[in-house]
């Protein structure tokens, strides 16, 4: 074993091992310290596929830069003249045929994984609250059809119940964001977009414009507060709305 | 590398940083608006907040911008005197924690408002407006000039602040005022009052600018009909 | 046939070119702004009452001065004289070609590749320059929350500028100097295919800088350089000028594009077959076919959105029965596959260094050939990713994130040849290595970060925020724009006679890429906490990444401006080359340091490929190397 990890293989296999473990713990905490709050179920699977796509690309960046940084630290040369010519390597079939496979079975797994955290997260819940949330440059304003017409520059929503939000716009393409539920879709003049998720968590959020819609753009802001049912009940009577 | 050439790349370095500082003093001062408006402090109220600054701010919304001084004098190059405008200026400053009461005189005509909520009064004391001396909560969607609206920018800067105030048309076939160029205005006063020191923008979000959907021209460039609200601490 | 005699009489320029003598890039200018005078007056009084009329006015001013310049340089000369039946003599061309005009015929129409390639580096560092200058002020702006330095108006042209501006330079940055320059020698021929159309392509780019140039001074555009209807048809003038510019520069890179196909199809070397074709050579003409395919698509774009603008038609207006998504499907057709442009010959460059400084050949030839046109071939398949949340086709999400996923294999593939050839080899690390290194760095990043967003519910958050900006970054600049400095330290010494301050360009190169590093990471950072992007405000709790990345920004200017400076003094002081300081074997190596007119005394014949380090039996041309003592200097 200790002539094994002696050869140039052995060595740099052990080097990318290392790397692939550094990666893989900071890819870990980048993932969980770098997102904000997870508020929904959208966003918890938005973290899960970020870890784990994290946690697909340690080894790969790590082969490639261990090999890289192992050839360096071998065989390096500097100087006006080039050193003696290395060994005549054009290709390894073997090689080449074990990189395909590999990063085919990654990027399939990757895309199976994709696919079904798509459908889960675009399943459409019955009875969902349906809030229509109009865009204009450079306010959002809300209205909930369901609770009498209720219309409001502050969203309020009830935790832990379906929400399926009806985005459109009266002039530009604006982008409805909520960055810590893990939503987003554009705000189109003339066509009604739609998204969905499901609020887990009680407590104040940010409402962004994420299209670049002119002046204010950066002010295009505001805030989601997330309540408990009965609370969220009141507030829409307080408005002049209907509890359904 | 000799010393001479690395004095050299450093030097390079320099002048970069002199032209982008050059640049950036130039894109500083470059666009044109009008002076500060700053809110007239008028006394303190006592309220079941506690002891709040008064302040009164003026404004007018004008269907050109002649009306203006400032335009009028420091017209040039992009000067644009057929626009709607604001006066006498768009950068507004305001005392923190106090209530501030805002006249607008609105002399323009009008249109029906795409989004109808707003038509309506939010963020001001009461919930209210005083039109022409009524007190309202909305104003006919179909009949809107401008409105007043500040930006809520939350952060834990600065204290959120949303106000948005409807202003009314004027009538299509309203007469001229003897002695001016414009119809009687319609007065709108309101009330709203500041938490902390902070940096607001404000606009009309009444589509009375060109080009696509009414919000280029005029709604699109500082000065017109949008500007910034410092919010300042008096102490 | 030129002498080799020590003592050289001054040559003079031959006798031929008619106007063309008289024709230059100052007559060119004078013509150009004249008549965008008189277009601009015609077409102000014609129409200013209109509501189009500014932006009538604007086109005609901007077309005009394109137009002038164009006639002002010369480009009309030739098929005039044509029509006139004056056919080009052999004097004629060879004073086209620049033969004995010193420095002067630079600033000339001419059309030898070597003029026009240098030609072309000249001004695409001066385009990324003045991108990073904007980068600089964007930046400025960013270090603080509140519009402070300037307001958000002045911000989102400076952001919509500095996108545009360093599209144009990094499209041209390889393809431009190293496609023209090169790309003929190292096939053996001894200028491209279309010689005159090469000046026109370069000639027809200059005029556009300026056009948008004026931007700023129109009323800038509030929009990104995405261009986003409808807003861009709300915007100011400044619309009008973007659109005309664009039209003309992708004029301009169909027909260098033709050029390059054609001549790397038609003008190899005897013996040269695609199998010993160099790896640079195959990448340039993947990119000039996708550009050829993909870059249209914008041209239309813009087409239509200056007849929406002008004319008050309808193309993207939803409420008269157009649609923004034709406006969003159109550009990201050109979109996606422009960044491949941007990328592949930066690759390709990459892929020809490697095996000169691990003195291997090049690991896996076929499969860096296969993933090419494999990136090339799929890149035309993926452009909805960039359409994920607009709304516009959710049945089509899982289709195109099964083709961008895609992408990654091919990918996988350069990797594996550049690593490949690393692997055992003896790394010789000169200048050119280093940005090597830099470029698996930064574009394994890069690459990385986009498989995150090519999953669609990670988009749905990722999408609109500094996540995007910092992957493109870590690609476009991370990774095209250091190989583009490697080819630039690599192929300096052929095109200049000098060698590349090393000093210098190592010190730029560790304060670009670390400046670098520091700006994007914090980036990705406030990306993943939820800052969108081109906001020129924003909350407080983004503030302290968006100090690391303005300081990152300072030092990646500080170490672009030692590369400029290092430019400059390598070419006026620089230590005398030798023809082929690197010991490689491709052709462009068996010609004198800069080369002379027409390259070859003797055309070469091609006998194996280029990558035969370590084979002692393998040649890549019969040609003799350069002796050393007979280092000429090029025509005057």
């Amino acid at each position: 074993m200790g002539d094994r990890l002696r050869t140039p293989a052995g060595r740099v296999t052990v080097i990318v091992l290392v790397l692939t473990v550094v990666l893989l713990i900071f890819g870990v905490w980048w993932v969980s310290v770098s997102l904000p709050t997870t508020a929904s179920n959208t966003m918890k699977a938005v973290k899960d596929t970020m870890l784990v796509f994290s946690i697909a690309a340690a080894p790969v960046m790590a082969l490639v830069w261990g090999v890289a940084y192992f050839s360096l630290r071998q065989k390096r040369h500097s100087g006006d003249e080039p050193p003696e010519d290395g060994p005549p390597i054009r290709g390894n079939n073997r090689v080449v045929l074990s990189w395909v496979l590999v990063s085919s079975l990654l990027t399939l797994f990757l895309l199976i994984w994709g696919l079904a955290e798509l459908t889960a997260t675009s399943a459409t819940a019955d009875s969902p609250l349906v809030v229509e949330v109009t865009g204009q440059q450079w306010v959002w304003s809300f209205k909930y059809p369901d609770n009498g017409g209720v219309s409001t520059a502050d969203l309020v929503l009830p935790a832990d119940r379906p929400v399926l939000f009806k985005v459109t716009s009266t002039d530009v393409i604006h982008s409805f964001w909520l960055p810590e539920m893990g939503i987003k879709v554009d705000a189109n003049p003339g066509i009604e977009t739609d998204t969905a998720t499901t609020p887990t968590l009680l407590g104040t959020f940010n409402v962004r414009c994420a299209e670049l819609c002119g002046l204010n753009h950066s002010y295009m802001q505001t805030t989601v507060d997330v309540v408990p049912s009965a609370d969220f009940d009141t507030w829409v009577q307080s408005n002049g709305g209907t509890v359904q | 590398m000799s010393g001479q050439v690395a004095i050299k790349a450093i030097g390079t370095v320099a002048v970069g940083a002199v032209v982008v500082a050059a640049a950036a003093a130039v894109l500083h001062s470059a666009p044109k608006t009008p002076p500060t408006v700053a809110a007239q402090t008028t006394g303190t109220l006592t309220t079941p907040n506690g002891v709040l600054t008064a302040a009164s701010l003026n404004l007018s919304t004008y269907p050109d911008s002649a009306a203006i001084t400032w335009r009028r004098t420091n017209g040039g190059v992009g000067a644009h005197p057929d626009w709607v405008s604001y006066g006498p200026g768009t950068n507004l400053t305001v005392p923190a924690h106090a209530v501030i009461t805002v006249t607008i005189n609105q002399y323009d005509g009008g249109e029906p408002i795409p989004n109808p909520f707003l038509a309506e009064v939010h963020g001001t004391v009461g919930g209210v407006a005083n039109i022409d001396g009524h007190l309202v909560r909305a104003i006919d969607d179909q009949h809107v000039g401008h409105t007043f609206t500040i930006h809520n920018f939350p952060s834990s800067d600065q204290d959120p602040l949303f106000v948005s105030v409807p202003l009314p048309a004027v009538a299509e076939d309203a007469p001229i005022v003897a002695g001016t160029d414009y119809p009687a205005p319609h007065v709108v006063t309101f009330k709203f009052v500041t938490g902390g020191p902070g940096t607001y923008a404000w606009n009309c979000q009444f589509p009375c600018g060109g080009r696509y959907a009414d919000m280029g021209d005029a709604m699109s460039t500082y000065g017109y009909m949008s500007g910034t609200l410092k919010v300042v601490s008096t102490t | 046939m030129a002498e080799a005699t020590l003592v050289r009489q001054e040559a003079q320029p031959s006798p031929g070119g008619g106007i063309m003598r008289r024709l230059n890039m100052f007559t060119g200018i004078l013509v150009g702004v004249v008549l965008a005078a008189v277009g601009y007056l015609i077409a102000h009084s014609l129409w200013s009452g209109d509501d189009q009329g500014p932006d009538q006015a604007v086109i005609v001013m901007e077309v005009c001065w394109v137009v002038g310049f164009m006639i002002g340089v010369g480009a009309f000369a030739p098929p005039i004289r044509w029509i006139l039946g004056h056919d080009q003599t052999h004097e004629d061309e060879m004073y086209l070609a620049g033969e004995n005009q010193g420095v002067w015929r630079y600033f000339k129409y001419t059309t030898d590749h070597k003029v026009v390639g240098t030609q072309y580096l000249v001004l695409a560092m001066t385009t990324f320059g003045v991108g990073g200058l904007l980068a600089m002020l964007i930046r400025t702006e960013l270090s603080q929350p509140g519009e402070k330095f300037f307001g958000g108006q002045t911000y989102n042209s400076l952001v919509g500028v500095h996108g545009i501006i360093m599209i144009v330079s990094t499209i041209i940055m390889v393809l431009g100097p190293w496609g023209n320059f090169i790309m003929p020698i190292m096939i053996g021929a001894r200028d491209m295919a279309f010689p005159r159309l090469n000046a026109l392509s370069f000639w027809l780019l200059f005029p556009a800088v300026p056009v948008f140039l004026s931007i700023g001074f129109l009323g800038g555009i509030p929009t990104g350089w995405v261009a986003y209807a409808p807003l861009s048809n709300q915007a100011p003038p400044g619309m009008d000028a973007f659109a005309v510019a664009i039209i003309v520069f992708v004029a301009s890179s169909m027909i260098a594009n033709t050029n390059l196909i054609v001549t790397a199809v038609t003008m190899r070397a005897k013996g040269m077959t695609w199998n010993r074709t160099p790896i640079f050579v195959i990448g340039v003409v993947a990119t000039a076919l996708l550009g050829l395919v993909a870059l249209p698509c914008f041209q239309a774009g813009m087409i239509y959105e200056l007849l929406d603008r002008s004319q008050a038609a309808s193309f993207f207006v939803p409420e008269q029965g157009g649609s923004q998504w034709l406006y969003a499907n159109l550009f990201w057709l050109m979109g996606h596959p422009e960044v491949y442009v941007i990328l592949l010959p930066a690759v390709a460059a990459i892929l020809e260094i490697v095996p000169v400084f691990s003195r291997k050949p090049l690991f896996g030839y076929r499969i860096a050939v296969v993933g090419i046109i494999a990136i090339v071939a799929l890149s035309i398949m993926v452009w909805a990713h960039h359409m994920f949340v607009s709304g516009w086709a959710p049945a089509l999400d899982g289709p195109f994130m099964l083709t961008t996923e895609l992408i990654s294999i091919p990918t996988g593939l350069i990797f594996l040849a550049i690593i490949g050839t690393i692997w055992r080899g003896n790394i010789w690390l000169r200048l050119p290595m280093l940005f090597v290194y830099g470029f698996l760095w930064n574009f394994m990043i890069g690459g990385i970060t986009g498989i995150y967003l090519s999953d669609v519910p990670v988009d749905n958050e990722l999408h609109g925020a500094l996540f995007v900006t910092a992957h493109f970054h870590y690609t476009l600049l991370g990774g095209a724009m250091i190989g583009a400095m490697a080819a630039i330290v690599y192929w300096f010494s052929k095109m200049t006679g000098r060698m590349f301050d090393e000093g210098l360009g190592k010190a730029a190169f560790w304060l670009v890429m670390i400046g670098f590093n520091v700006t994007f990471m914090a980036m990705f950072y406030n990306g993943l906490r939820g800052m969108p992007r081109r906001v020129a405000t924003y909350a407080p709790q983004f503030t302290n990444g968006n100090v690391v990345s303005t300081i990152g920004a300072y030092v990646i200017a500080s170490g672009m401006l030692i590369f400029l400076y290092a430019t400059i003094h390598s070419w006026r002081s620089g230590e005398k080359a030798s023809a082929n300081p690197w010991q490689a074997k491709s052709l462009e190596w068996f010609v004198p340091s800069p080369p002379p007119l027409e390259n070859f005394e003797v055309l070469p014949v091609v006998t194996g490929d280029a990558y035969g380090y370590g084979e002692p039996d393998s040649h890549h041309t019969t040609l003799p190397p350069v002796a050393s003592t007979a280092v000429r200097e090029a025509s005057a």
